[in-house]
C-alpha cells in the first residue's frame, strides 16, 4: 500500500509532536510505502534528513516560491471561490467547493500540443491558478454581495488577494501513485488531498494535531480588519470543505473533534486516535528524588506558559521552602526573550537558585526521574506527549485545563485552568506533600497510559482505518 | 473522578487564595468585548475564551451553557450585535495611519542622500580632470556607459537578492558581479590595446564608484557609504591642492571596503533564475542606453571640463524626479487604502497622474523655452533630465521596452548628428540636441500618462 503523508512545516524538516508522531507512523507500519509531502516557505527548501526506508520520496511544495501562472486563465473559478468562502449556508459552501475544484484542474491543464512532445514529462508539473488574475477586482465584487462583513478597501483586497494567491498554491501539487492520502493538518494541506481526491479520486483521511482554523484565529490578529476577514473566511471555508470531504477524520482528542463537527464533519466518520507511546522506551520510573522537586518537559515557548508555572513554584516554595523546579527543553530560535524573562520571573520571585534550567534533554524519561511530579502548564495544547510519556513512565501529573489534556489524564492525574498560578500551587503541593496520593495517581497513569496511549494501538488503529479506505489490507513487513 | 473534580477550590491546599466571582458572566463581558467587536466569527471568539481557559465544563459549570460556541455565541449577541460579522452597530473603524504622512520626511532625506552619493564621480572627474585628459575613451565614456549598463543590471539582481535571502546575498550578488564586471572591462581594455596603468586605474575607479553607489541603494546603507564618500570627496581637495592622484584611488578603495562590508556577513547566497537574468540585461540595456545618452549630451567632445555645468540639472532633476515618482506611489497608495468602491478608483488615478504629470513636464516646458531662447547646451541638459525622469518612471512601471527606447533612440539620433556635422558647430549642436530631445520627451509624456493611469502597472 502507498499512502501520501501530507505535512505543512513539520515532517521531515523541523522536530516536535506532530513530527513525532509522523515519524512513529512511517517507522511503524512497515506494509506501508510512503510518498512524503510537505509544504514549505520557499524554493529552497531545508536540507533533507535521513528518511527511513519505507519513505519512497520526499516532495517539497512551496507556497513562497517562484510563480507559475497557469496556462488558461481561470477567472470564474475564482469568482465563484471568493463568493462561496464569504457565505455562510451551505449553499455557499457548495459554491466554494466548485470554485476551488475549478482551480484544481486549472493547475494541472495539459500544455499545448505542439509543447506537449518536446517538454515530455513536464505536465505533471502543475501550475498556480490564481497567478495573473485580478484577484483583488474579483473579491472586491464578491465582498459588495456580503454586507456583514468589515470594510475591505482597495489595498485590503490586494493584501487579501496575495496570501490568497499563495494559500491556493498547494492544489498544483501532483501526486505518484498512491492508493491514499493522509493529510497531517486542515488548510493547505487539506488541499493538497482535495486536489487529489477530485483529481484522481483517491481517499484521504485528516488528522488534526492543533485545531488548525483555532490557530488561524489567533495567526492573524495583526492583519487588517479586512484582510483578515478574508484570509479567514477562506480558512473557514476550506476546513469545513475538508471535514466533509475527508474519509476519516481523526483528531488525536476529543477536545479537537468537537471543533470538527462543529465546523461539518460527519459524526459516523470521526475517530478519535490518540497519540500513543511506546512502554518498553518509557519504562516505569522506580524511584524519586529525596528534594521535592517538580519537572517539566518541553521547549520554552510563549504557548507553555512558563510564567504561571514558576509563579505557582513561588507559591510552593513559600509552603515548602526545599522544593525545587526542573525545567528541561530546548530553546528555539526566536524564543531567547522569553527564556530571559522567564529567568528574570524566578530572580524577582526570590526562587532562581531553586529553579534549573536543564536545557535539551535526549529522552524525556531522564527528566521525569529527576522529579517527583511532572507538571505542564501550558495555555494551548493538542494531546502532548510530554503527559503521556509521564503518564507511562509512572509520574504523577499536574496540568492545565487546555485541548486534549483532560481527557488524556482522566482521573490519574490533577487538572486546573490555565493561567492561574493559585490553583497549580495548590495542585502541586497536594501531591508534594501527600506520597500516598501522589504513588496512587502515578500507578494510576500508567495503568491508564498502557490501556489507552500505547504506540501499538494507536498504529494498529491507524494501519486498519488506511485498509479500509484503499479496500485492501496491508501486507505484512519488518519495522524500520 | 471526574476532570471537574480537580478544578479548583475541590481539594485545594490553597483553596482559601480563589477567588470567587459574584458576576461571572459581566466579568467576561468585560474580558472578551474587544475579541467579540473584532471577531470575525463565533468560532473566533470561542479560540479566545478556550485560550484563556473557558472550557465546555467551565463554560457549564460558570456559566450555564452547553459549551463554548455557545456561550462565544451569546456573547457574540450581547457585545457585538451578531449576527454583524466583525463590528458592532456604531463601533467606529479605525483606518490606519496613512504612509505619506509617517514618510515624507524620510523620502526626502533619502532622495538627498541618494543624489549626494551620485555626485561622487561628478566631483571626481571635475577635481581630476586635468589628469585625466587624453585618456582613451575606453576609460572615460566607455567605462562609464559599461559601469552604468552593469549597475542598473545588478542592482535589478540586488534587489532580488535581498527580498530572497537578505542583504548579505544582495551584497554578495553585487559584489561578485562587479567583480567579475571589473576584469572583464579591463581584459577588453587590453585587448583592444590599452596598457597606461593609470587608463586602467581609471575605469577601474569609475566602476567602483558605481558599485558603492549600488550596493548603498540596494542594502539601504546610503547614510554609512556616503561618510566613506567623503573621504572621497577630500582626496579630490587633495588632487587639486597638488597631490597625487592615488589619493583617490586609496578613498576608493576605502569606500568599496565599507559599503560591501555586508557582504561578509553569514547568510546564503542568491543564485538568479534565467527568468531574473534576462530582466536584470534588460535593465543593463535601460542603462546602458541612459548613459550613452548622457555621454552624448554632457560629455560631448569628450570636453571633461564642460560637464559640471551640464550635469548640475541632471544632478538637481533625478533626486527630484525620484522624488515625484515616490510622492505618486504613496498617493496611488493612500487612495487604495481610503476606498472600497473599485469604480471609483480610476477617476481618483487619474487626478494623481494629472498632477504627477505636470510636474514631469516642467523640466521638458523649460527646456523648450530654454531652446528657444538658444542656450542650447543647458536646454539640451535639461531636456536630458526631462527624458531621465520619465524614463524613470518607465522603469519603475516595469516598462523596460518602452525605456530602451526612450533612450537609446534620441542616443542614435545624437550619435548621427555628431557624426553629419563638423565639429566646430558647437553651437547648433547643442541647439539641435535639444530639439532631438524634446521631440523625444513629447510623446514620453504621452506614454508615461497611459501607464501611470494603467491600474495593472501597479501590481
Amino acid at each position: 500500500m502507498r499512502v501520501a503523508l501530507i505535512n505543512e512545516g513539520t515532517y521531515p524538516y523541523t522536530g516536535g509532536g506532530v513530527s513525532t508522531w509522523c515519524d512513529h507512523l512511517v517507522r511503524g507500519l512497515p506494509g506501508v510505502r510512503w510518498h512524503l509531502v510537505s509544504i514549505v516557505a520557499g524554493d529552497n527548501a531545508p536540507p533533507t534528513p535521513v528518511l527511513p526506508s519505507t519513505v519512497d520520496a520526499l516532495q517539497a511544495v512551496p507556497v513562497w516560491g517562484v510563480e507559475r501562472p497557469a496556462r488558461y486563465p481561470a477567472e470564474r473559478a475564482a469568482a465563484r471561490m471568493c463568493r462561496g468562502m464569504l457565505g455562510n449556508t451551505e449553499a455557499d459552501l457548495a459554491v466554494f467547493a466548485e470554485g476551488l475544484r475549478e482551480l484544481a484542474f486549472a493547475a494541472v491543464q495539459p500544455p499545448r500540443p505542439w509543447f506537449r512532445s518536446a517538454r515530455g514529462d513536464q505536465h505533471r508539473i502543475g501550475r498556480h491558478p490564481l497567478v495573473g488574475l485580478p484577484l483583488a477586482e474579483i473579491l472586491l465584487d464578491a465582498w459588495a454581495g456580503s454586507p456583514a462583513l468589515p470594510r475591505l478597501t482597495l489595498r485590503d483586497a490586494d493584501d487579501a488577494a496575495v496570501l490568497l494567491e499563495h494559500a491556493v498554491r498547494p492544489l498544483a501539487a501532483r501526486l505518484p501513485d498512491v492508493d491514499l492520502c493522509h493529510a497531517n493538518a486542515n488548510g493547505l494541506a487539506a488541499l493538497v488531498a482535495l486536489a487529489a481526491k477530485w483529481r484522481d479520486g483517491l481517499p484521504f483521511a485528516l488528522t488534526e494535531h492543533g485545531v488548525y482554523l483555532r490557530e488561524r484565529y489567533f495567526a492573524t490578529g495583526g492583519l487588517a480588519p479586512g484582510v483578515k476577514a478574508a484570509l479567514l473566511r477562506f480558512h473557514r471555508a476550506l476546513a469545513r470543505l475538508a471535514y466533509q470531504e475527508a474519509a476519516l477524520v481523526a483528531p488525536v482528542s476529543g477536545f479537537n473533534r468537537r471543533w470538527a463537527e462543529r465546523h461539518g464533519a460527519h459524526p459516523a466518520r470521526v475517530t478519535v486516535i490518540p497519540n500513543g507511546v511506546d512502554p518498553q522506551r518509557f519504562a516505569p520510573l522506580d524511584s524519586e528524588p529525596a528534594v521535592p522537586t517538580i519537572t517539566w518537559v518541553g521547549r520554552i515557548d510563549p504557548l507553555k506558559d512558563l510564567e504561571t508555572l514558576i509563579r505557582a513554584f513561588g507559591y510552593v516554595r513559600a509552603w515548602l521552602p526545599g522544593a525545587r523546579l526542573h525545567l528541561a527543553g530546548p530553546v528555539p530560535a526566536g524564543n531567547e526573550d522569553y527564556a530571559a524573562a522567564c529567568r528574570r520571573l524566578a530572580a524577582d520571585l526570590q526562587v532562581a537558585d531553586a529553579v534549573t534550567f536543564a536545557g535539551p534533554v535526549a529522552c524525556s524519561r531522564d527528566a521525569f526521574a529527576a522529579g517527583n511530579l511532572v507538571a505542564l502548564s501550558s495555555v494551548s495544547e493538542g494531546m502532548p506527549y510530554t503527559v503521556i510519556e509521564a503518564m507511562m513512565c509512572g509520574r504523577a501529573t499536574v496540568s492545565t485545563d487546555v485541548g486534549g489534556v483532560a481527557e488524556a489524564v482522566g482521573d490519574a492525574g490533577l487538572v486546573v485552568p490555565p493561567r492561574d498560578p493559585r490553583a497549580f500551587a495548590a495542585a502541586c503541593l497536594e501531591l508534594l506533600t501527600e506520597p500516598a496520593r501522589r504513588a496512587g495517581l502515578a500507578a494510576r497513569a500508567r495503568e491508564r497510559a498502557l490501556a489507552e496511549f500505547t504506540l501499538n494501538r494507536c498504529l494498529e488503529t491507524y494501519g486498519r482505518h488506511y485498509a479500509a479506505l484503499a479496500g485492501r489490507p496491508i501486507l505484512a513487513g519488518s519495522p524500520t | 473522578m471526574s476532570a471537574s473534580t480537580v478544578l479548583p477550590g475541590r481539594h485545594s491546599a490553597l483553596s482559601t487564595l480563589s477567588t470567587v466571582d459574584q458576576d461571572p458572566y459581566g466579568d467576561l463581558e468585560v474580558q472578551m468585548a474587544p475579541i467579540c467587536r473584532s471577531a470575525v466569527d463565533t468560532g473566533e471568539v470561542a479560540a479566545h475564551l478556550e485560550a484563556a481557559g473557558v472550557n465546555d465544563r467551565i463554560a457549564a459549570r460558570d456559566y450555564g451553557v452547553t459549551s463554548v460556541f455557545t456561550l462565544a455565541a451569546r456573547l457574540r449577541a450581547d457585545i457585538a450585535g451578531y449576527p454583524t460579522a466583525g463590528y458592532a452597530p456604531g463601533a467606529p473603524y479605525t483606518a490606519p495611519a496613512e504612509p505619506e504622512q509617517a514618510g515624507e520626511g524620510s523620502a526626502v532625506t533619502a532622495a538627498l542622500l541618494r543624489s549626494a552619493l551620485y555626485l561622487t564621480p561628478a566631483i571626481v572627474a571635475v577635481g581630476a580632470a586635468h589628469h585625466l585628459v587624453g585618456l582613451p575613451a575606453a576609460a572615460g565614456p566607455g567605462a562609464l556607459i559599461f559601469g552604468w549598463a552593469t549597475s542598473q543590471a545588478l542592482a535589478y539582481l540586488g534587489y532580488r537578492g535581498l527580498s530572497a535571502s537578505g542583504p548579505a546575498a544582495a551584497a554578495r550578488v553585487l559584489a561578485l558581479g562587479f567583480t567579475v564586471a571589473a576584469a572583464g572591462w579591463t581584459a577588453l581594455m587590453v585587448a583592444f590595446g590599452v596598457t597606461d596603468p593609470l587608463a586602467h586605474a581609471v575605469a577601474t575607479g569609475q566602476l567602483a564608484l558605481f558599485a558603492a553607489t549600488a550596493v548603498a541603494l540596494v542594502t539601504g546603507t546610503e547614510k554609512r557609504v556616503l561618510g566613506a564618500a567623503a573621504g572621497v570627496w577630500i582626496a579630490t581637495a587633495a588632487v587639486v591642492a597638488g597631490t597625487g592622484l592615488w589619493v583617490v584611488g586609496a578613498a576608493i578603495v576605502v569606500l568599496l571596503l565599507v559599503a560591501y562590508g555586508p557582504a561578509a556577513a553569514r547568510g546564503d547566497w542568491f543564485r538568479p533564475r534565467p527568468r531574473e537574468a534576462a530582466a536584470a540585461l534588460a535593465y543593463g540595456a535601460v542603462g546602458a542606453g541612459q548613459a550613452v545618452l548622457f555621454a552624448s549630451v554632457v560629455l560631448a567632445g569628450d570636453d571633461l571640463m564642460r560637464m559640471p555645468v551640464a550635469a548640475v540639472p541632471l544632478l538637481i532633476g533625478v533626486p527630484l524626479a525620484e522624488l515625484v515618482l515616490v510622492w505618486h506611489q504613496r498617493r496611488v497608495a493612500a487612495t487604495r487604502a481610503a476606498l472600497t468602491d473599485r469604480w471609483q478608483y480610476p477617476r481618483r488615478l487619474t487626478r494623481v497622474s494629472l498632477a504627477t504629470l505636470g510636474v514631469l513636464a516642467v523640466p521638458v516646458v523649460a527646456g523648450a523655452a530654454l531652446t528657444v531662447a538658444t542656450t542650447g547646451r543647458l536646454a539640451a541638459a535639461v531636456l536630458l533630465t526631462a527624458v531621465n525622469a520619465l524614463c524613470l518612471v518607465l522603469v519603475a512601471h516595469r516598462r523596460l521596452g518602452l525605456a530602451a527606447l526612450l533612450v537609446w533612440w534620441p542616443a542614435v539620433l545624437i550619435g548621427v548628428l555628431y557624426r553629419a556635422l563638423p565639429p566646430a558647430a558647437a553651437g547648433p549642436i547643442d541647439t539641435l540636441v535639444a530639439v532631438v530631445l524634446f521631440a523625444v520627451c513629447l510623446p514620453g509624456l504621452g506614454v508615461v500618462a497611459m501607464v501611470l493611469k494603467d491600474r495593472w502597472s501597479y501590481r
